[in-house]
Formats: structure tokens, C-alpha cells, sequence
């Protein structure tokens, strides 16, 4: 099997490709830098072990998803690399050709967006383009597969022949100074390339702007040579641009459009009709399934003794159930988050709010990483990595937790439908508008007093708008349902047994159904004294608000099967208790899975312990202050 | 003609890169986007309250947040 390297530019549509050929479903998406990881697959039969590798516009290795790529180059040895193009930004995606030509390695270009430049009356000439660069030049098409089986053919040939390589810049008369000073490299493997990539790290001498300034002109002769542009119209993006970029109306479109997505997920009474939003719609139904499903396989058991038959209703159909029920709801709020990223809106957004986060100091590139963290903080901490300095990477990393994850969403679902449910989807976006408040705050705290000095930037290509594909939004929704049930499977169950059992199991080991006499309220009342000021840790049912916070660690949405399991919410809040509750789930220390993927970025122990005190301390003080406040307004009125 | 940044080039006018005046991480960025002396830019817009802004070059649209801009020393050119 040969190894075959996708490579290309960010957003160029490696990912998409890789999906069509090898029939997985890696995240792919309309923004620079959506594959932070690189990706195997199968690909002809086993002929090929398709590499999908993070974009990069060069192969210097400076920022981490450069140096992952140029790493892969240099140490697996890839058979062959394919680089796709986005053939309407060919000058740019031509300067990592010129590096990538200089390799020992066979190399065929795949022209993407072929069909799109043409729209824009963009024609590329791949023949000439091949004759020019000496390299099989195809035409493909990512999204539909078109052309892969003239890529496949290329590619075999390609692999044949092998590659020595050559520089494009041998014509150019910096040629004539650098090559005697790179001398030593041609002898050892990847020489040229090696060389090079020497040269450009030299500080006395700026060859590096030397060299890009050479390959660019090399990039725009081919560019002369092969682009035919018949006409030249305003494209698509450029007339949605004009509105959604306006200068007073693009920042409350924004608005408007994240307020409705709310309120399309959340509001019992949508646009104000009375009938439920699709998301509760769809929450309603599944939380009917589940019961149905557990009535019915209850009725296969006429027999099964008293303390089974409680343990499968509340244990596991009332703990698990609970928690896939809200699957539905999470699903529909990422439904439109997905499909703006993938319109290329998103990158828009990042556009219109770098100034005010850059006064956070980080910048408009980390709102994607944060808004993934609505998601899930996972994937979020892993995308911090596109950012370019290491003070925003960790400011950005330490927030993460405050923007609330899809796994707290039960919860406040939970506590919300049934404490408030004439203003459900206003409170939903007070917690959510606090979390991000609370971000704020930590930002610019941090950037004041641990990382001053260094600026964050902001340089980001802004993709053309494309129509959001159905399958693509569908194979993101279907990762995240996967992953979501299989949670619920394994961790959400194994929490909920555990929790049925240690409230079901008294001191000493005799089964009750008197909660409170078990080795659940022993643990939690022993936390009680930390939650008491908080609201939800006094009173009788105090310690079953304590275990469920705990629970929480292992997976937020094990919160609500843990509530369930041990008498639903009624008894256990009043207004203001539920809403700190609902404050210190969404501020406190994140889930055993994100702490653990905090620290695979961090990989130091004092960052961490910072990291979880900041967390902790936050959720403690903020939801004081939330319960105080709450309180006050409950006796008031 | 007068040398002047990019943050001072208006929606709607061209300029001409003349040099890159920035550290290296943010200059290898932009070398590596285009940004090369002698590219022709198009100022396309600038976000609401004068943050980022956003420029034509090469074939595809490129933002800059305001720091980034100034630090890309333009000439501007006429129509």
C-alpha cells in the first residue's frame, strides 16, 4: 500500500476529498483551519493509505499545523503527495507548489472548485499548467468525486516515475547567491528542500522574503499563462458581503441571527404562536419515546422482582433515558451553528468582532475554537492550535469552559422548562450571554495581568460563501449523535448505575428506599457545607444537589440522570437555588474528557492547577453572588 | 508617491506593498499569503467601528485586524 499525502491550503477542500475517496467523515467546514489533526483512510482498494493533513499556505515550520505537515514530510516518507488546489485563489495555492516541487517526492496537483471558478469567470488551463510545472495536473471535483478516477491513474503513473527536486527559482537571480551557501545539504536526503528551509530561518538575512518574493513571481508568470478571466462580476459573496459585512447593520444581524437560533431551540412558544420550537418539539417526543420504550419492555417482565423493576425504571430508563432524550434539542442548536460555519459565514463573524476581542486580547480567528466550545470544549481546545501566539492559545484555552458545552444544555433544559416555563428561552440566553460575560472578564484579567506585552493578531482568508451542503451537516450531526449516545452507553450509564446503587445502599450495605439513609447522602452531605451558601446545599434534599454536582465531573450530562434518579428537581430547588446551580454547572470545573484535553495542549502541571482553581473558584463566586441576589428578589416579590 | 500604511487606505482605493514592517511570526504569515512586496491590493472594507479590514490580492480576499495592517507600508496608487 503506498502512502498517499493530502496536502493544500486551509479550506481548499483536502478534507471534503478525503471524505469522497475514502468514505469517512472527518469535520470539514467553511473556515481556514478546521483540520487540526491529520486523518487516515483507504482509498482504490487498498492502493493507496490516504494521509488527510492540517492546511497549510507553506511549509515553514512555525506555527504547530505547519511544522505536524512539514514533520509528516520529512519523517514518514509519503509515496506521493497530491496537493489539491482551490482553483480560484490558484496564485496563492501555486507558493506551496514551488516548496513542495523542491521535495524527493512525486507530486500531482488535483485543480478543486473548478465548477466554482468558472462561475466567476475564472478558466484554468490545466494542460498548460502541467507542461509548466512538469507535473500531472487533474481535474477533480471534492464534493461530487468527479475526476478521481483520472486522479487515480495520474497518480499510479506519477508513482513510477519518482521524483528528484528541483527548484522553480533556478531562474531567478537570487539563485546565483544561495545556491553555493546550501552546498552542504545536497548531499543528504530532501536536500534542496532541507536547504531551503535552512536558508529561510537564517536571521542575519532576510532570504526569506527574499525567496517567498521569488516564488510568487514564478506564481504569477504561471498565473498569466494559464488563467483565461473572461469577465469579471460581482460574485455571490461579494453582493451577500455588502449586507452581512455592512458597517451598522452586520454586527446586529449577528445578533439577530443567534438570537433566533435560540429561540428556535429553546422557546416553548414559538414567534410567540404557543406551539412549541421545533427543538423543545423534538426534545417533548423523545422524552416520550424513552418512556414509552421503558413501559413497554417493563410489560415483557410481569414477573421481574420489586427492586429490579426499580432499578430498571429510575436506574437506567429514568438516569440514561433522561440524558438521550435531550440528544434531539443539542442536535437542532447544532444544526444551524454547523450550517453557518459551513455557508462560510462564521469567518464574517470573525471579521466583524476582531476589534472588540482583540481588546481581550485574543482575536477574531479564536471565535470559532470558542463557538466549538458550545459544542463540546474537546474539539475546542484542540482548535485552539490555528491560533498564531501562545499568550492567545492560552487565554483562549482557560475560557473555553464558560462557553456552555452541549452536555450542560440538559440540565438547564431541565431546570428551566420546569421552574420557568413562560420565559424558558430568555433564561437559556441569559446563562449562555453570562458564560460568555464571564469569558470576557477572565480575558482581559489574564491579558492585564499574565500576558501583557504581546499583541494578538488577526490574519485570515475569508472564504467565498458557498450553499451549506446537506451531507455535510448531516455527517456532523451524525458524529456528534454517535458520540453523544455512545457517552450515554458508557459513562452516562455507568454514572447512572453507580448513582442508583450508592443511593440505594445504606451504610452498611442493606438496600433501602429511603435516599436519604444511603452512602450517597453520607458523601454528599459531607460536601453540603461548600454548596450551603450557594443555595442548593441546605435543607433536606441539599445533599442530593451536592452528589449531582459531583457527578458532573465524569460527564455534565450525567447532572440530570443523577437528579432523576434521586427524585426529580421539584424538591430540591426553589428559583434562585436552581438558577446558582445552573451558574456553578456552567462556570465549574468542565468534564474528566476536556480537563484531559486541556492538559494534551498544556502538558504543564502549574498551568492546570492555575487552570482548575480558575474554574472552581469562578463557578463559587459567581453563583454566591447569583444566590444572594436571587434570594433577595424572591423575598422582595 | 507617498509612502503611507494600509491602515490608511480607504474602501474602494489600491496601494502597492513597499515592505513588511513587523516581527518575524507575523511577517512569515503574510509573505507566505502573498503579501510580498509589489502585490497590488484593493481595499475591499473595513469592519464596522475601524477594526479589521478586509483586502483583495491574488485572486482571493484576505483580512487583517488593524495592528497587522499598519505594519504593511504602502504606496497608493492612482485610480
Amino acid at each position: 500500500m503506498k502512502k498517499l499525502g493530502l496536502i493544500g491550503n486551509p479550506n481548499s477542500g483536502k478534507s471534503a476529498l478525503f471524505n469522497t475517496l475514502t468514505g469517512s467523515d472527518a469535520r470539514v467546514g467553511n473556515w481556514p483551519g478546521v483540520t487540526v489533526e491529520r486523518k487516515e483512510g483507504i482509498w482504490e482498494k487498498g492502493a493507496f493509505l490516504c494521509i488527510d493533513l492540517p492546511g497549510v499556505y507553506s511549509l515553514s515550520p512555525y506555527t504547530p499545523e505547519e511544522r505536524a505537515t512539514a514533520g509528516f514530510i520529512l519523517d514518514e516518507k509519503p509515496d506521493i503527495l497530491l496537493q489539491v488546489i482551490d482553483t480560484t485563489a490558484l496564485e496563492r495555492s501555486l507558493f506551496l507548489t514551488t516548496q513542495l516541487l523542491e521535495l524527493d517526492i512525486p507530486l500531482v496537483i488535483g485543480l478543486n472548485m473548478v465548477d466554482v471558478a468558472k462561475k466567476q469567470g475564472i478558466f484554468v488551463d490545466a494542460t498548460r499548467l502541467s507542461e509548466i510545472l512538469e507535473i500531472p495536473v487533474v481535474e477533480i471535483s471534492s464534493i461530487t468525486g468527479e475526476g478521481s478516477g483520472n486522479l487515480a491513474k495520474s497518480l499510479h503513473k506519477t508513482l513510477e516515475k519518482g521524483r528528484r527536486g528541483e527548484t522553480v527559482i533556478s531562474q531567478d537571480k537570487i539563485w546565483a547567491r544561495i545556491q553555493p551557501l546550501m552546498q552542504p545539504f545536497f548531499q543528504g536526503t530532501q536536500g534542496l528542500f532541507c536547504g531551503m528551509r535552512w536558508l529561510e530561518q537564517q536571521e542575519k538575512f532576510d532570504w526569506e522574503g527574499e525567496i517567498a518574493a521569488a516564488r510568487y513571481e514564478f506564481s504569477v508568470f504561471c498565473c498569466q499563462e494559464v488563467v483565461l478571466q473572461r469577465f469579471k462580476k460581482e460574485t455571490p459573496t461579494e453582493k451577500l458581503d455588502k449586507l452581512f459585512l455592512h458597517p451598522l447593520l452586520g454586527i446586529p444581524i449577528f445578533f439577530i441571527c443567534m438570537a433566533l437560533i435560540f429561540h428556535m431551540t429553546f422557546s416553548l412558544s414559538f414567534l410567540g404562536t404557543g406551539i412549541p420550537s421545533p427543538g423543545v418539539f423534538f426534545r417533548d417526543g423523545a422524552e416520550y419515546g424513552v418512556k414509552l420504550l421503558g413501559d413497554v419492555t417493563m410489560s415483557f417482565f410481569p414477573q421481574m422482582p420489586y427492586w429490579g423493576r426499580i432499578f430498571f425504571m429510575d436506574g437506567i430508563f429514568g438516569g440514561m433515558g433522561k440524558a438521550i432524550s435531550y440528544l434531539p434539542q443539542i442536535l437542532c442548536l447544532f444544526f444551524w451553528l454547523v450550517f453557518l460555519e459551513d455557508s462560510g459565514y462564521m469567518a464574517r463573524v470573525a471579521f466583524l468582532l476582531d476589534r472588540p476581542m482583540r481588546k481581550l486580547g485574543i482575536s477574531g480567528r479564536a471565535f470559532l475554537p470558542l463557538l466549538t466550545g458550545f459544542g463540546c470544549s474537546v474539539p475546542a481546545m484542540m482548535s485552539v492550535r490555528t491560533l498564531e501566539r501562545e499568550s492567545s492559545r492560552k487565554i483562549t484555552r482557560l475560557i473555553i469552559p464558560f462557553f456552555s458545552c452541549g452536555a450542560k444544555l440538559p440540565l438547564y433544559a431541565l431546570l428551566v422548562g420546569l421552574l420557568f416555563p413562560e420565559n424558558g428561552g430568555l433564561i437559556m440566553f441569559c446563562l449562555y450571554c453570562s458564560g460568555i460575560f464571564i469569558a470576557v472578564f477572565w480575558a482581559i484579567f489574564l491579558r492585564k495581568r499574565c500576558f501583557s506585552g504581546q499583541e494578538a493578531s488577526f490574519i485570515m482568508e475569508m472564504p467565498p460563501y458557498h450553499l451549506p451542503r446537506w451531507n455535510n451537516i448531516m455527517r456532523t450531526l451524525g458524529r456528534r449523535g454517535k458520540e453523544y449516545l455512545s457517552k450515554a452507553a458508557t459513562v452516562i450509564l455507568g454514572a447512572s448505575v453507580i448513582i442508583w446503587l450508592v443511593s440505594h445502599i445504606t451504610l452498611d450495605f442493606q438496600m433501602t428506599n429511603d435516599s436519604s439513609l444511603s452512602i450517597l447522602a453520607w458523601i454528599g452531605q459531607g460536601l453540603t457545607p461548600f454548596f450551603i451558601p450557594l443555595g442548593f446545599g441546605s435543607g433536606a434534599c441539599g445533599w442530593k444537589a451536592s452528589a449531582a454536582i459531583l457527578t458532573g465531573l465524569a460527564a455534565k450530562e450525567a447532572v440530570v440522570s443523577a437528579i432523576t434518579v434521586l427524585g426529580g428537581p421539584e424538591e430540591m430547588f426553589t428559583r434562585a437555588s436552581a438558577i446558582s446551580f445552573m451558574v456553578f454547572h456552567l462556570l465549574s470545573i468542565p468534564c474528566v474528557a476536556a480537563v484531559s484535553a486541556f492538559w494534551c495542549e498544556e502538558k504543564k502541571g502549574k498551568t492546570l492547577f492555575f487552570a482548575l482553581c480558575l474554574w472552581l473558584s469562578t463557578a463559587w463566586i459567581v453563583s454566591f453572588l447569583v444566590y444572594q441576589i436571587g434570594r433577595l428578589i424572591e423575598i422582595a416579590f | 508617491m507617498m509612502q503611507t500604511s494600509l491602515n490608511f487606505l480607504k474602501k474602494g482605493e489600491w496601494g502597492r506593498v513597499v515592505r513588511l514592517d513587523c516581527d518575524k511570526e507575523i511577517s512569515r504569515r503574510l509573505l507566505e499569503l502573498g503579501v510580498t512586496p509589489n502585490t497590488l491590493l484593493y481595499c475591499i472594507r473595513w469592519a464596522p467601528m475601524g477594526g479589521a479590514v478586509e483586502v483583495r490580492l491574488r485572486g482571493f480576499s484576505l483580512a487583517l485586524g488593524y495592528n497587522e495592517a499598519a505594519s504593511v507600508l504602502i504606496e497608493k496608487e492612482g485610480g
